[in-house]
């Protein structure tokens, strides 16, 4: 172990390297993927299926682990990526595009998440089942560390998890964030430290 | 002087960067004296960073057969229309109106005028050729789909799947047949577009009563069964 100052400086050097480090899907060709998207949004507009399964193919695989990671049930986040898709398209004229395309449909895609949790609450609770310990169709991903903190966010509360998944996943600023739950900064950050604190107790266990 | 640790919420503001300079130098100052709490840092560290290589997940491709085929049907066969659609959607609209009503129409109002009423035809005929293509990608999508959840289904229900296509295959080869006798005929236009629609309804049914006997809901998949028995009504005009 070195002096304590060395120690502080090799904390703070790893801090500032992660925070530097994400958001991960913000990085240098941010504004050209925009671009492309605006570009595929008006050929959608225009009545162009190839530019709205264009659309798809960049989208769908992480609006696909947004929603598996919320709802924790492949069979559901497979219907949910449908429903998804099919009311953007239904809602595209609307896109005013004052945010990203990618940024909207996060925003529509966590609400229609957290709406379908919320149903799901209220039916489990009408039915007084308890939940299996181990849902059918868990979400696996690549290594046991993977593994292991994806069953640990589904342990979280729902609003707790989005705000997770939209800030250190998706890489979203906590004013992104915010605006996509309809919550304040401040609460963001807020529900973003309250999960990784029950995270780090969850994976201690 | 007892040194007190820092709530964990400090610890995550440390991490976030958004303490002022004299709490940072405080919570530095503390963690180079203790070993728990550079370990629980540590671990916050640790989850930022596997949460932010935490990768996308591909979905399955026949959820994107699935949203092609349930737009292809929407946009073709929607009752109301959508006013921002493209020229396509609403030129196929306009064959089904002709193909399925004009002619029931036509004997009451004026008829246009004999190049107004060719040109019609034609571009009615071409967007029966840009629809049926439309249909027969996602027909073929969606029977690769359902072949390779072959038995899934129990034999029963299959068996009635297949009856039902068959009616619909037949009424697909009529319609075909007859557009090759009279190619414009707004009639047999009317009934091929609608005999696909049929296919890819049923198609998107199976499907969906796939996925309930996959998850196990038989409630649902009983619904689906007496959805899908519609067709083979001898009323339903396919």
């Amino acid at each position: 172990m070195g002096s304590p100052v060395a120690v502080i400086e090799a904390k703070r050097a790893k801090c500032e390297g992660q925070v530097s480090s994400f958001p991960p899907h913000q990085s240098l060709d941010r504004d050209t993927k925009r671009r492309e998207d605006d570009e595929l949004v008006e050929r959608t507009r225009r009545g162009e299926m190839e530019a709205f399964e264009a659309l798809y193919r960049r989208h769908s695989s992480a609006i696909f682990g947004l929603a598996l990671r919320m709802l924790q049930n492949r069979a559901d986040a497979e219907d949910m990526l449908q429903e998804i898709f099919l009311q953007a398209y239904d809602r595209l004229p609307s896109f005013e595009g004052r945010s990203a395309f990618g940024t909207w449909l996060y925003r529509l895609s966590v609400n229609r998440c957290l709406d379908h949790l919320r149903s799901r609450g209220a039916k489990e609770k009408i039915r007084t089942e308890p939940l299996p310990p181990e849902l059918p169709g868990r979400v696996s991903t690549v290594g046991h560390r993977g593994l292991d903190l994806d069953r640990a966010i589904g342990e979280l509360p729902p609003s707790s998890r989005a705000a997770f998944l939209l800030h250190h996943v998706a890489g979203f600023d906590h004013k992104e964030v915010g605006e996509m739950l309809g919550i304040a900064v401040g609460t963001s950050k807020s529900l973003v430290h309250r999960a990784r604190t029950r995270l780090k107790e969850a994976l201690a266990r | 002087m007892k040194d007190e640790h820092p709530e964990i919420e400090r610890l995550n503001d440390y991490l976030d960067q958004e303490l002022d300079s004299k709490d940072r130098r405080q919570v530095e100052s503390h963690l180079g004296r203790c070993e728990e709490c550079r370990s629980t840092l540590d671990e916050l560290s640790a989850i930022v960073r596997a949460a932010s290589e935490l990768p996308p997940i591909a979905p399955p491709e026949q959820i994107w057969e699935s949203i092609a085929a349930s737009l292809i049907e929407r946009k073709s066969f929607s009752k109301s229309g959508r006013p921002w659609g493209s020229a396509f959607f609403p030129a196929l609209a306009a064959a089904l109106v002709l193909g399925v009503s004009l002619w029931l129409v036509l004997p009451a109002v004026e008829k246009p005028a004999p190049t107004d009423q060719a040109a019609l035809a034609d571009m009615v005929t071409e967007e029966l050729r840009v629809a049926e293509a439309h249909y027969d990608k996602a027909i073929v999508g969606l029977e690769q789909i359902i072949a390779q959840n072959d038995g899934v289904l129990p034999q029963g229900v299959a068996s009635v799947l297949n009856q039902n296509l068959d009616l619909i295959e037949n009424a697909i080869g009529e319609s075909r047949t007859a557009i090759a006798t009279e190619p414009q005929s707004a009639a047999a236009q009317g009934s091929l577009l609608q005999a696909l629609r049929s296919k890819v309804s049923l198609l998107q049914n199976t499907i969906l009563l796939i996925n309930e006997v996959r998850k196990g809901q038989g409630a649902n998949a009983l619904d689906l069964i007496d959805e899908m028995r519609k067709p083979t009504d001898p009323s339903n005009p396919i």
